[in-house]
This record gives C-alpha cells, sequence and structure tokens, in this order.
C-alpha cells in the first residue's frame, strides 16, 4: 500500500511540474476545475505560444547580421544590420565596430574585451545600450560568435544584434539569448562550400572545424534530402533574402555518425568584398519539440478530463431544453382543466385549441429526446484490446481526480488491488474510463466529512470465469436499501448539485459492453460498487 | 387605455409564451406578452397598472439586464424572475435588483397565483404611495417661498410672535401666511399639518 500511495504522489508531483513547464498558457488554470471554455482558452493559448516561438525563429528580419575581422573592422553588412544601425555598407565596411558603442564604454575599453571573451571562449552575449548612425542610443541584444577557418585560425567574428528597446517581456528576451547563444553558426559561399564555422557547430555536428571548412555544406543535410539541396541552394543565391530555411517543413541535420536531428535554420545572405556568403545560423531543437510533445500530451489528458466533466454540464443544458416544451405543454393543459371546472371564460373552440397546443408541445419535447438518441449514436464506439489495470492507472491519475484526494486539506487513502494476471478485455477506453472516473469520484464524494484517516478508497481488479470484475470501494456513508433499489435510475441523486445521471450512464456502457454493473453495502461502512466485463471480443459489436 | 391590472409577459419561447399567458388569463387575469425585452421597452406604458413575468435566458437583453434597467424608473411593475434552471447567483442578483418572486419554469399553478397576487399587491400599493408622493409635491409646490418660511418655523413649533419677529413681518402677515398655506395644503389642524409634512420628507423632527 505504502508504495502506491507514493505512486500517486509522484505523479501528482509530475503533474504539477508539467504545468510550471506550460508556464503561460496553463499555470494559471487549476486542472480540477477545467471547463470546456477554460480549456479552449488554454488550447488556444498554447497555440499563441507556440506561434509566438515560431515567429522568434523565423522573425530572422529582425536581425542585424554583420561580420567583423580578426581586428574588430567590419567585414561584411546585411540589410537587418543596416535597419538597425543606420549605416550604408559603403559607410561602415572597413570601419572598426566600436563606433556602435557609448564613448564610455568605449573609454573603459567594452569593444575589445568583448572580441577577447569571445576568442577566449568561443562567444559572448549580452544585453547592453549600442549607438545608431547619428548617435541615438538603444537597448540591444548581442551576441558575438567567434569564427575558425580549417587551420584553426581565427578568421573573425559574426554578430547578432537586436533592438530590443521595445520588448519588454523579458522572458523572451531570456529565451531569445539562450537559443541565439547555442546556435551553430556556418558560412557557405555561392559553390556551396563551407567558409567558416564556429565552435558550437563542432560540438553540434561531431565534426572539428578542419573537418568542416572547404567541404560543400551538404555533408550536414541528412541522406534523404541531400540531392535536392544543392538546386535550393542554387535558387536560394540567385534570389537571396533573409529568411527561415525550410517554410514550415520540419527540418533535419546530420551529425558526423550520422544520426540526426530536429533543426531550425536562418539564412541572412551577406556582401562582402568576396562575393555574396550566407551565413546560416541552426538551432537544435530536439529539447524543445520534446516539451511540446510533453505539453501536447499533457492537454490531451486535461481534454480528457474536461470531456469527462462537462458530462454534467451537457445534461443540464439538456434538461433545459426539454424543460421548455414540457412546462408549455403543462400550462396548456392546467389552463384547460381550470377552464372546464369553472365551467366559465373560454369556448369549447378554445379548450380545443389549447388542448392541441399542449399536445404539439409534448411532441416537441419528444423530439429533442429522439434528437439527442440519434446524437449519441453517433459518436461512435471504437472498441480496442484493452488491459483494464492501465485504464484505473490512467484514471486515478487524472489531475482531477487526484486533486479530489487532496482536497481542501483532506488526505484520502488510495488502494491499488491489481491482478497483474488479467487477460485483455475488448471495450470503448474512453468509455470505461468514463464509468470509471465516475465510480472514483462517487466514492471520493462519498466520503467528503469523514476524518482523514477513515477515507479510504479501494480499485480492485481480478477475474472470474470469462469475465474481469473490477470494483470501486469507499469507506463513506455507505447507501440504504432503499437508495440501493433506485441508485441506476436516471435523475436519482443524493447530491445537492448532482443530476443523477453518472450511474445510470456508466450501468449502460457497461451493459452495452456486455457487462453487468452493482452495487453493495459494505460489512464494515461504505460502498463497493462493482463492474464485470466479458474477456476478449465476445460477439460482434452493434 | 385599459387601467384593469394586466400580468406582461416576456419570453423568448412564443409557446411558452402563449402558454403561460393561457394560464394566466384563466386564472381570471388580463395579459399582454412580448417576444423579447426590447419589444417590451418599446410598448411599455409605465401609467399601466399591473405585474411582470420575465425569463432570465433570452438572447440579445436578458431578464435582469431589462429587469435593471426598469429599476431606474420612478415606477416600475414588480418583477417575478422566472428560469428554467434556478441558479442561486442569478435568484441572488434579481433579488437584490428588486425582484418580488422567483419562479423555477417547474412552478405549481398555486405558486403562480400567489406570486401574481404579491406582485399585483406590491403594484397597487407602489402606486398609491407614487401618487400620494406626486400629490404631496404638488401641494407643497403650490407654497410660496414666503410661506414655506412660515412653514419651517410652523413645523419647529414657534408662536405666531416669534415667527413674526424670527422673520421680522407683522403678526397679522404672519397670520395671513399660515391660513393660506394650510389652505392650499387642505389642512386644518396643526397635527394635520405636521403629519403631512412628515409624509413628504419635511419634517425633520426637532
Amino acid at each position: 500500500m505504502e508504495p502506491l500511495e507514493l505512486k500517486v504522489q509522484q505523479l501528482e508531483a509530475e503533474v504539477v511540474a508539467l504545468r510550471l513547464q506550460l508556464s503561460s498558457g496553463l499555470s494559471t488554470a487549476e486542472a480540477s476545475s477545467v471547463s470546456n471554455a477554460d480549456l479552449q482558452q488554454e488550447m488556444s493559448d498554447l497555440r499563441v505560444s507556440e506561434e509566438q516561438y515560431r515567429l522568434l525563429f523565423d522573425g530572422v528580419q529582425g536581425y542585424g547580421i554583420f561580420m567583423l575581422d580578426p581586428t574588430g573592422h567590419v567585414a561584411s553588412w546585411n540589410s537587418g544590420a543596416r535597419s538597425i544601425n543606420g549605416y550604408q555598407p559603403d559607410e561602415i565596411l572597413g570601419r572598426h565596430f566600436s563606433c556602435f558603442y557609448l564613448p564610455e564604454d568605449i573609454a573603459a575599453g567594452k569593444p575589445n574585451e568583448e572580441l577577447r571573451i569571445a576568442t577566449a571562449e568561443g562567444r559572448f552575449e549580452e544585453e547592453g545600450w549600442r549607438v545608431r548612425k547619428g548617435g541615438q542610443a538603444f537597448w540591444a541584444l548581442v551576441v558575438t560568435t567567434s569564427l575558425y577557418d580549417g587551420a584553426g585560425t581565427l578568421q573573425g567574428f559574426a554578430k547578432v544584434v537586436r533592438d530590443i528597446s521595445d520588448r519588454k517581456q523579458t522572458e523572451d528576451k531570456t529565451r531569445l539569448m539562450e537559443e541565439l547563444a547555442v546556435n551553430a553558426m556556418i558560412l557557405v559561399d555561392a559553390r556551396g562550400l563551407l567558409v567558416l564555422v564556429n565552435p558550437q557547430t563542432e560540438k553540434l555536428f561531431g565534426y572539428s572545424q578542419a573537418e568542416l571548412t572547404g567541404q560543400p555544406v551538404e555533408i550536414l543535410v541528412p541522406e534523404s534530402s541531400r540531392a535536392n539541396h544543392p538546386t535550393q541552394r542554387t535558387k536560394f543565391f540567385a534570389n537571396p533574402s533573409i529568411r527561415a530555411m525550410g517554410a514550415g517543413r520540419d527540418l533535419f541535420a546530420r551529425r558526423k555518425d550520422g544520426s540526426e536531428f530536429p533543426v531550425e535554420i536562418g539564412l541572412n545572405p551577406l556582401q562582402t568584398s568576396e562575393g555574396l556568403l550566407v551565413l546560416g545560423s541552426i538551432v537544435d531543437i530536439t529539447e524543445r519539440k520534446r516539451a511540446e510533445e510533453k505539453a501536447r500530451k499533457h492537454l490531451a489528458e486535461l481534454a480528457h478530463a474536461g470531456r469527462l466533466s462537462s458530462v454534467g454540464e451537457m445534461f443540464s443544458e439538456l434538461a433545459h431544453e426539454i424543460n421548455q416544451p414540457l412546462a408549455a405543454a403543462a400550462n396548456y393543459a392546467r389552463a384547460c382543466v381550470r377552464c372546464a371546472e369553472s365551467n366559465t371564460g373560454a369556448t369549447r373552440e378554445q379548450l380545443l385549441d389549447w388542448m392541441k397546443k399542449a399536445a404539439s408541445q409534448a411532441e416537441r419535447a419528444s423530439d429533442i429526446v429522439k434528437r439527442i438518441g440519434t446524437f449519441v449514436k453517433k459518436e461512435r464506439s471504437v472498441r480496442l484490446e484493452l488491459n483494464v489495470n492501465r485504464l484505473i492507472e490512467n484514471v486515478i491519475a487524472l489531475p482531477t481526480l487526484l486533486h479530489s484526494f487532496t482536497e481542501a486539506g483532506t488526505r484520502t487513502s488510495v488502494r491499488l488491488e491489481l491482478d497483474q494476471t488479467l487477460p485483455a478485455i475488448f471495450a470503448d477506453k474512453v468509455q470505461i474510463e468514463q464509468v470509471l472516473a465516475n465510480l472514483i469520484r462517487n466514492a471520493v464524494e462519498a466520503m467528503e466529512g469523514m476524518p482523514d484517516g477513515q477515507r479510504r478508497l479501494t480499485v480492485k481488479s481480478e477475474g472470474l470465469e470469462g469475465m474481469i470484475q473490477v470494483s470501486v470501494s469507499d469507506t463513506g456513508h455507505g447507501i440504504s436499501a432503499e437508495q440501493q433499489v433506485q441508485l441506476f435510475n436516471p435523475f436519482f441523486t443524493t447530491k445537492a448539485e448532482g443530476m443523477g445521471l453518472g450511474l445510470s450512464i456508466s450501468r449502460s456502457i457497461i451493459e452495452t459492453h456486455r457487462g453487468r454493473m452493482f452495487a453493495k453495502s459494505n460489512p464494515e461502512g461504505g460502498a463497493t460498487f462493482v463492474f464485470q466485463l466479458p474477456i476478449g471480443r465476445g460477439e460482434a459489436v452493434p | 387605455m385599459t387601467l384593469e391590472p394586466t400580468v406582461f409577459i416576456v419570453d423568448d419561447d412564443p409557446a411558452y409564451l402563449d402558454s403561460i399567458s393561457v394560464l394566466i388569463q384563466s386564472l381570471g387575469m388580463q395579459t399582454k406578452t412580448f417576444p423579447s425585452a426590447e419589444a417590451f421597452l418599446r410598448e411599455f406604458n409605465p401609467q399601466q397598472p399591473g405585474c411582470l413575468i420575465l425569463d432570465v435566458r433570452m438572447p440579445v437583453m436578458g431578464g435582469l439586464v431589462l429587469q435593471e434597467s426598469l429599476s431606474k424608473l420612478p415606477i416600475c411593475p414588480p418583477i417575478i424572475i422566472m428560469t428554467g434552471h434556478a441558479e442561486v447567483p442569478t435568484a441572488l442578483r434579481a433579488i437584490r435588483q428588486g425582484a418580488v418572486d422567483f419562479l423555477q419554469k417547474t412552478f405549481s399553478e398555486a405558486e403562480l397565483y400567489e406570486a401574481l397576487q404579491r406582485a399585483l399587491a406590491k403594484d397597487a400599493t407602489n402606486r398609491k404611495q407614487f401618487l400620494r408622493a406626486t400629490d404631496l409635491t404638488e401641494r407643497f409646490g403650490k407654497l410660496s417661498p414666503a410661506e414655506h418660511a412660515v412653514l419651517q418655523l410652523v413645523l419647529r413649533g414657534d408662536t405666531n410672535k416669534k415667527i413674526a419677529t424670527t422673520l421680522d413681518v407683522s403678526q397679522r402677515a404672519v397670520e395671513d401666511r399660515r391660513s393660506r398655506l394650510m389652505e392650499k395644503l387642505s389642512v386644518s389642524t396643526v397635527p394635520d399639518l405636521i403629519r403631512l409634512a412628515i409624509e413628504a420628507g419635511l419634517w425633520k423632527g426637532e
């Protein structure tokens, strides 16, 4: 029992961690109270942040990119740099890059210090003041990367500058900084040969600088896309622009050992004295992909939990729909009765008219019910071979339920007694999970108000002849003989806010699976709800 | 314009609207139906006594919004809020805004009848008070500033002599104004005058 409790706690911690990872979109909403609207909001929030992410990477237009020779003189200049710093290429090429700094920074020797660090460590990054042509200062994010040739000789520096004066979101800045710092930078000439690479390129691809320089850039491209790459490259050189490579496709790069990894690549044409060169900046997005996948899974889980809790809402909506014509029919009928009794006021025609209207309103209610019937049937049941123990574990780990075990500072102990040798059942996963979630939620609610030590939930799975049996037991208030009769009737409820449909729906789900469901009182107090399902495929499914 | 009390009903479900109107007529009351809050506001005549049954759940302008705008009028029919699914917050808001009753659409005939009787009785009282208040305002409005000044001092319990000194007029003038204001307010004794002043909110006590 101890290890299982521990497991629940671990799961709980994991859910919390996941939610933290999803920072902006998900952290505010408590999973336990996820309504459909919340969920949709969360999903669209997540989409927005993905979108922002993408823009961040694709938005290479916002970067000034230029190169310095080893002594710090500007060797190349792109249009992004022009729009940020204000210099035309002929004004700046050959000048020392200290003209981008404030006078006091120059006096303090800052420009050369940056190059020293970039040389020693491969890169230098900072947020700080820079100066535009004309002297206007702006707050910049700057990353300086040292570039080496095949012989390991320092050939100069690539600088990426972004004007972040109007960016208030520190989060974005931090992320941008991190991403830029881990970029591999490669410089490719018109023939497609690697001219320069930075130290990060070595780390990312496993080649040394000497192995890479002078080689065709295709050495870094997965074999599957290699044949096509030179054509694409030529096209790009013919019509160069600052853009992200791949336009929405998933890109992969190839390491020296042949393994491939997902990347995003920004392309920046640079005019130099040696002609047009392209600076490619390559980001390894393996981690991000992984995080996105995790986020997607978590969202799916929340969506599932949301669906389980929205059943109640849907039925309250339906109840309103049906109630409307029924109430109208009742009104007409009452008016008829009243007039017939008092024998005054209404003519025979009037009475007839009202009676017809009452009948037609009753029919309207019945039409709505029929419509629901066809709607429910349309939701096709998908039956698969399932291990019922996995379903139990899935449901127990649902955030809404996890939260309910510790609601309002209480502590419900959860015990799973699962027979690991059980054969598979053939069932609709979502439906059976709905039943389980419903029974577990009921069990927790039945123990409301009990002292901590006496709140025990037990879910047990076992094999019977030709069947598997799952029982959910609680140590709550139990069920009276009277309640036991009505328990599975639609709209029977003991809860102030319940619709009384959970158990009746659960039982009809189990029955369409050719199983059965029942409840019993425990001799030591509390109640046990049991369902049994046939093993294997059973008969054909409607 | 009939002055017979009328039950106004606003509901966006035409069948329901007609059925409840038929039922209320069978209870011996006059009804007038409106398919939307907007239609009601367009045709509503504040002079017409009666009460209003309002569905909370309507498109465009919900019942609570209509209730809120009506509650700003000097006189408006008492409102019975009706809902398909009673929700505590809605009920609370309706009552805080001055609804006299809150009916679920699954009401019994007796509940409806009682609610209507209460609402109509409330309306009658409201109107009586309103008319009285209007009447009083009118009567006190007829007084000249000089008569008002005398009235204030009479209400304080001053003698004619003292009033004359305070206002620096002859005692005769005070007597004249005093009898004129009593006449305009149609009261014959000082206790009656004080009672009227209290009703009109002019009596601030000692």
